[in-house]
């Protein structure tokens, strides 16, 4: 009896019970080569004194996580606080700006398409493409912001090469550049909201405020939690724009968590105090993964 | 006026969303005029949306520098890592959600279970160890450095799965009786079953690698291999913005009219496919 459960085993067709690896192995190596064991070596990396150009790899427990958090530059914690900045600035823009968009293309009844295609349309740039055309529209002789500023009698300013101004310019182009995905999300959501409740709500005297407040919000509210995540999670790992149109600068007053890591590990190859850096971003980042997470597992039930 | 009155809501709407939209594209506008402008033209004041004299000579000059990467070559390098990326992550994800979608075999649970937590990590815990190794396995600077990695993507997976256990077993269970392989009703029944979620992550998967930035940043350091998003960074170093904007601007243009005619092409796809991700699937 036993022997024969085993046997099947060794069958070399669909019968045998791990025939399903088959198709999974492939993939399998993969995951465990790119993500599962880098994972672990990444928590182990973080513990030693890792340069790729020093001496070799030594054992240090929670030094690298100590030093980030106390060395007298305070680079790492500047970093955070201007990462918390740049998603204190983005995060409601994004989530309520594009509302706003949405709201108004799902409403208006004439070239929609149009509409859609403007505000979608930068998401297709790739990032380096958009920071130079912002830089160059930024620039603070020729830049035609400035030129038009200086028509409405405002003294010209370098946008990127302000402290106060920089930041918020980053904000503005990433607004830009990535508003098309919560516009289209938030777009598909009010097009599932039956038009007969709104209807009802109207026969019964309602205005445009109360069918707002009363239906759009509430059958919106899954959505709009998705894109709140989905921006605070994004908004903590900005890299590319920030690295293109300021470098950091002015000052550091743009330097954020991951091109701080970036620069730790592959300018100046320390490749510990990059691994515990980004355990840390990882730390500020589960909280909000794990209501995403949660939000995906409901989302097959969501039926209005 | 009755008409205006009546319609006054949709009338203010309508200017309303034309200002913003056309807010919306003057950058890109602005960036197609200074690229065909000749360099000398490009500070004047005020600035000219039309340009005097308009000339190729800016997108001559970076399709074949010789000061960096080539914009033919940055084209060739994301070309080729885009689209095998795309059909090798069809082809590696597929076969695993249906192995987790369909078959049953001892740790298929366990397994789906550790794929989708590894979902919580962000991209940068991996990137010091995988880069290590690639380092190591002297896979630097090579066109499997971006590739490869890219494979092991959890979300596909996870997407697929998902998709196709909402779709019917009938026609599976119809096709095994009739004595249909595995694999024939996986290729001939599964596959085109799950179409519009295959499209939507070949879509998802081409335009992420087309334009992802950072990993190339690390792993493509020379010249030759640098993709389309790192070449262009290093045109900012390359040329001088006081006298050759028309050049940097011009390999910008060039590396954002594809994509952009795509999308406008496939603007139904890309549109539905992004509305599929938002908590639909």
């Amino acid at each position: 009896m036993a022997r024969s459960r085993l046997r099947k085993y060794l069958l070399l067709n669909e019968e045998n019970p791990l025939y399903g690896y088959v198709y999974l192995l492939p993939y399998l190596v993969l995951f465990v080569i790119f993500i599962a064991l880098p994972i672990l070596e990444s928590m182990q990396i973080s513990l030693y004194d890792w340069s790729l150009i020093g001496p070799p790899p030594r054992y240090i427990g929670l030094d690298n996580y100590k030093y980030i958090f106390t060395e007298p530059t305070e680079l790492f914690l500047h970093s955070l606080k201007n990462t918390a900045r740049y998603a204190i600035g983005a995060v409601p823009l994004f989530v309520f700006g594009s509302l706003f968009l949405a709201i108004a293309v799902d409403a208006v009844r004439r070239w929609k398409g149009f509409f859609q295609i403007s505000f979608v349309m930068p998401m297709v740039i790739n990032v380096s493409a958009i920071s130079i055309i912002w830089i160059w529209i930024f620039d603070p002789i020729a830049g035609l912001l400035n030129y038009y500023l200086g028509r409405i009698g405002l003294p010209p300013q370098n946008f990127l090469g302000h402290a106060e101004t920089a930041m918020q310019a980053i904000i503005a182009v990433s607004f830009w550049w990535g508003v098309g995905f919560p516009f289209l999300v938030y777009l598909s959501g009010l097009q599932d909201i039956p038009q007969t409740y709104y209807e009802a709500a109207r026969i019964d005297g309602a205005n445009a405020w109360h069918c707002f407040k009363d239906i759009t919000l509430p059958l919106l509210r899954p959505t709009l939690l998705f894109i709140s995540v989905m921006q605070i999670i994004g908004a903590f790992q900005v890299f590319g724009q920030v690295y293109i149109l300021t470098g950091g600068g002015p000052y550091d007053s743009t330097r954020v968590v991951v091109q701080h890591m970036y620069l730790t590990g592959f300018q100046y190859f320390e490749m510990g105090l990059a691994a515990s850096m980004a355990w840390v971003l990882f730390c500020i980042l589960i909280v909000f993964t794990l209501i995403q997470f949660r939000l995906f597992r409901f989302s097959e039930r969501l039926e209005y | 006026m009755p008409w205006v009155r009546r319609n006054l809501k949709q009338i203010v709407l309508m200017v309303a969303l034309t200002i913003l939209a056309v807010f919306w594209l003057l950058p890109i506008l602005w960036a197609v005029s200074t690229s065909l402008k000749p360099n000398p033209h490009t500070y004047r004041h005020p600035p000219r949306w039309i340009p005097e004299v308009a000339t190729l000579e800016n997108f001559r000059e970076v399709f074949f520098t010789i000061r960096t990467t080539p914009i033919w070559r940055a084209y060739y390098n994301s070309l080729i890592v885009a689209i095998c990326t795309t059909f090798l992550v069809l082809v590696v994800s597929s076969l695993a959600a249906y192995a987790l979608a369909r078959l049953d075999f001892p740790g298929r649970n366990v397994v789906f279970a550790i794929i989708v937590s590894s979902l919580l990590i962000p991209g940068q815990i991996t990137l010091i160890p995988v880069f290590l190794r690639l380092h190591r396995w002297g896979w630097l600077n090579s066109y499997k450095a971006l590739i490869v990695p890219a494979l092991a993507g959890p979300f596909a997976v996870f997407l697929l799965r998902q998709f196709m256990l909402s779709v019917p077993r009938d026609l599976e269970d119809a096709a095994r009786i009739d004595g249909c392989s595995r694999f024939r009703i996986f290729y001939t029944i599964v596959l085109p079953l799950i179409k519009p979620a295959l499209t939507t992550l070949a879509i998802f998967t081409f335009f992420g690698s087309w334009n992802d930035f950072m990993w190339p940043l690390i792993v493509m350091t020379r010249r030759d291999m640098m993709t389309l998003p790192v070449a262009l960074q290093a045109y900012l170093a390359a040329f001088n913005y006081m006298i050759e904007a028309g050049y940097i601007l011009a390999a910008s243009v060039a590396a954002t009219l594809p994509p952009a005619v795509f999308f406008l092409i496939f603007r139904r796809y890309i549109i539905k496919g992004i509305a599929l991700s938002g908590l639909k699937f």
